[in-house]
């Protein structure tokens, strides 16, 4: 992941996030939403990415369907029950953070 | 929207083969990273040729590629450890535990201590090649090659090698009978483990690839 350490504690919220709102992604349209949904500003190398679906995958948080794709072999994450669970927990985490952060930087703009 | 042929597709996935990312199911992803990212350029008005795309991709990202497989592998290891634990805690592995500690317990108390180690170290040489064999069996038969499989079988046969035989000393284990019993029902109950794990793996490949299988 490139940019901003800051983004990296996130990338798990953000994986979640973008599979929540999809039935099923693989690993380089992830890195391509990410890199449009915000303009560039943030680029998941696959360093970072494939990792951490690994990791997801094996805390049963996603589950992984192969297909035959364009002559070769695609591998497809989806989000289990859990891994539904665990977003909504993730994005609240996430959104208390924020909030959290806000508080600190500018105190005056959190109070408006 | 152009795609890229077979031999194309072949292309990356030797290289990648060569490069000793060896397992299918690890190869297949990073083939499809590299060819849509490939495809993604050539779309985009990248005027070079497919191997020179690849080439430049190549060497700004292999570092990254094969550093990112080596902590793959250290992943996939602790996974297995964890499976073995899960499966040591499951219902039956606390059945046969028990019942390993329990003929353990009537061979010690019944037998003598030399028939009672020879018993011992013949049936667990005997599991442990059993065991070997079935593994072996249930990885030949794949038609890709599964990661989490074949690091069961590197870390058992680590095991098969590593893991001396113990075997019962009454002047040195003296009270701690009981935990040599411990000790010696759970080295026993490890090839069993082992085979649970890969069992356990190759059915979850099973539903993961029962599209192409």
């Amino acid at each position: 992941m490139s940019n901003s350490k800051l983004y990296k504690g996130s990338l798990t919220t953000i994986i979640l996030k973008l599979l929540n709102e999809s039935d099923k992604m693989y690993g380089y349209e992830i890195t391509q939403k990410v890199k449009e949904l915000t303009k560039g500003e943030l680029k998941i190398t696959e360093g970072a990415l494939y990792p951490a679906l690994h990791k997801l995958e094996a805390e049963g948080l996603l589950e992984v369907e192969v297909k035959k794709v364009d002559n070769r072999l695609r591998k497809y994450y989806r989000l289990t029950e859990n891994g539904e669970k665990e977003t909504v927990n993730k994005l609240n985490e996430l959104a208390n953070y924020i909030s959290t952060m806000q508080n600190l930087v500018s105190p005056k703009l959190s109070l408006e | 929207m152009e795609k890229l042929n077979k031999e194309e597709i072949q292309f990356i996935d030797n290289y990648l083969d060569n490069s000793d990312i060896v397992y299918g199911d690890v190869r297949l992803e990073i083939v499809d990273h590299i060819a849509t990212d490939i495809e993604c350029q050539i779309n985009a008005g990248d005027n070079r040729s497919f191997y020179d795309i690849f080439k430049a991709y190549m060497i700004d990202n292999k570092s990254l590629i094969l550093n990112n497989h080596k902590a793959f592998k250290k992943a996939t290891d602790k996974k297995i450890i964890k499976t073995l634990f899960n499966q040591l805690l499951s219902f039956k592995g606390i059945l046969f535990f028990i019942s390993m500690g329990f003929i353990l317990y009537i061979g010690i108390n019944y037998l003598e201590v030399k028939t009672f180690n020879r018993i011992l170290i013949s049936s667990e040489l005997l599991i442990q090649i059993g065991v070997l064999v079935l593994i072996l069996i249930t990885y030949k038969k794949n038609k890709i090659r599964y990661s989490a499989l074949e690091r069961a079988l590197v870390l058992y046969v680590i095991y098969i090698f590593g893991v001396f035989n113990l075997k019962y000393n009454a002047s040195f284990w003296g009270e701690f009978v009981y935990v040599f019993l411990l000790v010696k029902a759970f080295l026993v109950m490890l090839p069993i483990l082992f085979l649970m794990t890969a069992i356990k793996f190759k059915n979850d490949y099973e539903i993961k690839f029962k599209s192409i299988l």
